[in-house]
């Protein structure tokens, strides 16, 4: 009797609880099988990101030893460097231009596509392409089109009877014909996202509002649009921190030049830690541009977790 | 046209009797002019993917095509520049390198991320979402500020300027993706698979082997194509972590025909569509995984 009492208290106590817990196979499974995992993504992610924290506080050139020099970096960011504002501003505009553009692109695609026509599905496909390519691929073919004396937008302007333009070489507009092509890239990704949303609205809520009568517009504003509204946020929130993060394009396309009138901040942070040689500030740029990316990655997270709560 | 709709207007009073007023309620018209607009627009999307092939046959302007008609610009495509590509540059060098370093890396990715997802997806102890969660915060740390230390600590560790270097720099550069592709996938099996494997004597590795990967073949081979993909298209890593022209891969390699002295644009139309020409057979044969592994892994994750 005193020592099953005993024993329930024993197996009751956390100590216990806990060492059992710790020897269960899942648990030690668990970790064991993430070890690869927490190698690989230590080595190339988490130890680059500490590492980079700690040089945006230096003076270092990438050969001779790393000086500390304290928040000089960043302030020198924070308190009007007017190189580095317009480049921030060059990467908002070119983020939330081409989403925008994308986002209403693919919208009006996938409405088209959303009927019933032969070859739909073919159709589907071949405007899927653009998404296949290969970054290098696209930006190479744009820099191609884009020639002043040769590219085929300004053979078409000539047809047209028009002036031809310099599009990569002026700062006017160069910034804006990197956006086309990025825009005609991605916007695929939206489009399919929202068909395969559309497809998965049940035809009977359309049905009912036919017979009250509703119009066309109405229907899209009442049953489509709330429909697509979870996935919306969530391939804007994912297709801006991708062209946040994209490298490629305007490297290839434009260099961010001419001048910094196409610079955005990945393209920045390179030529500053590879061209110029300057990594410590590089280093500061770059914590600052994650920084940006972590916040808004944050709103993601949250909109993402609100998302699994409804199912 | 006319004798067509000739016996309907007299038979219909009051009907509308504009020929163009007939068109607009023919149904069969309004859905001809809808697929013509829906069709002109997939003619101007695709029109920048033709204008490439066609220019890697033959890099003639619009303009000189107009000027000398179709016929003589029909008669300037050859292979020349993909002959050329061949046997005058280092393409095929290039290609070989991204094809091993693309594939070795998304392979290793897969093994690590199959046991990662199955620890995530399917244990349960403290700690599995926290690190889900950090999985997915590893996705918002720019490229740009790793590949600053990395290149640094791949100097010193001997990896720089090797492709055994970029296999490992892509194995974690696809890992959070394809570890979190396919824990989605593992979560959706049905419960207790493996324990009934390891009643029957099998160890829990050998039940993920033996039970959950085969069970899981289509999902395994979706996140190898999307992060196939990744490794592809990479073009600033292997840009700072390989130097030696007989080591580049692709994208880097094909990115200096630019900036020679005398560009000359039919090669590099041969080096884009070659490019992307794997792509689009991989697509054309798969595009279903594409699809659903977008709707399924990309964008829930």
């Amino acid at each position: 009797m005193v020592a099953e009492k005993y024993r329930r208290i024993i197996d009751e106590s956390d100590i216990i609880k806990e060492y059992q817990y710790w020897l269960s196979s899942e648990s030690v499974w668990g970790w064991v099988f993430l070890l690869p995992t927490i190698a690989a993504i230590g080595l190339v992610n988490v130890y680059p990101v500490i590492r980079a924290i700690y040089l945006s506080f230096t003076d270092y050139d990438g050969i001779t030893e790393p000086t500390w020099i304290g928040l000089e970096h960043y302030i020198r960011i924070f308190t009007g460097w007017p190189e580095f504002w317009q480049v921030l501003q060059n990467t908002l505009v070119w983020v939330f231009g081409t989403v925008v553009v994308m986002l209403v692109l693919g919208m009006g695609f996938a409405v088209l596509l959303n009927h019933d026509f032969p070859g739909s599905g073919i159709a589907t496909s071949l405007l899927l392409l653009p998404w296949v390519m290969p970054y290098i691929a696209v930006a190479l073919n744009w820099q191609w089109m884009y020639r002043y004396q040769t590219g085929v937008f300004n053979g078409l302007l000539q047809l047209a009877g028009l002036e031809r333009v310099l599009w990569l070489g002026s700062g006017k507009f160069a910034l804006a014909a990197a956006m086309v092509g990025w825009i005609w890239r991605n916007f695929p990704f939206f489009m399919i996202s929202f068909l395969s949303a559309m497809k998965a609205i049940p035809t009977e809520l359309y049905e009912a509002a036919l017979v009250d009568g509703s119009s066309r517009w109405e229907l899209f504003r009442h049953i489509t649009f709330p429909y697509l509204q979870p996935i919306l946020i969530v391939t804007t929130l994912l297709m801006s921190l991708w062209t946040f993060n994209n490298f490629t394009m305007i490297f290839v396309l434009t260099g961010g030049g001419p001048g910094l009138s196409s610079m955005v901040l990945p393209v920045y942070v390179y030529r500053k830690a590879f061209i110029t040689g300057d990594m410590g500030m590089a280093a500061a740029i770059g914590i600052v541009m994650m920084l940006i990316m972590l916040s808004y990655g944050l709103v993601y997270l949250r909109f993402y977790r609100a998302d699994i709560g409804q199912k | 046209m006319a004798t067509e709709t000739d016996p309907t207007t007299g038979t219909a009073p009051g009907e509308p009797d504009t020929l163009f007023q007939r068109l607009k309620q023919n149904d069969t018209v309004r859905l001809l002019s809808f697929e013509g607009l829906v069709w002109g627009l997939v003619l101007i999307v695709l029109f920048p993917i033709i204008w490439m092939m066609l220019s890697s046959f033959s890099a003639a302007s619009l303009s000189d095509i107009v000027e000398n008609g179709l016929g003589w610009y029909l008669s300037s495509m050859s292979l020349e520049n993909y002959v050329d590509m061949v046997e005058s540059t280092r393409f095929v060098t290039w290609f070989k390198n991204s094809v091993i370093v693309s594939l070795v890396s998304t392979a290793l990715s897969i093994v690590i991320a199959t046991f990662g997802g199955y620890s995530i997806g399917r244990l349960r102890y403290k700690g599995r979402s926290a690190f889900a969660v950090f999985l997915l915060i590893t996705q918002m740390f720019p490229y740009a500020v790793i590949i600053i230390p990395l290149f640094i600590i791949f100097r010193n560790l001997g990896l720089f300027n090797s492709l055994t270097g970029l296999i490992v720099a892509y194995v974690a550069f696809t890992l959070p993706f394809t570890t979190w592709m396919l824990r989605g996938f593992f979560e959706n099996l049905p419960e207790q698979l493996e324990e009934a494997a390891m009643v029957d004597g099998s160890t829990r590795v050998g039940a993920v082997v033996r039970v959950i990967l085969p069970l899981s073949a289509p999902a395994v081979a979706t996140t190898f194509i999307f992060g196939w993909l990744l490794a592809w298209n990479e073009f600033l890593f292997a840009l700072v972590l390989i130097n030696d022209q007989a080591l580049k891969t692709l994208p880097p390699g094909i990115q200096q025909w630019v900036g020679q002295n005398t560009i000359n644009w039919g090669l590099i139309m041969a080096g884009a569509t070659t490019v992307t020409v794997p792509l689009l057979l991989l697509f054309a044969f798969l595009q279903q995984y594409f699809v659903q592994g977008l709707a399924e892994g990309a964008v829930k994750s």
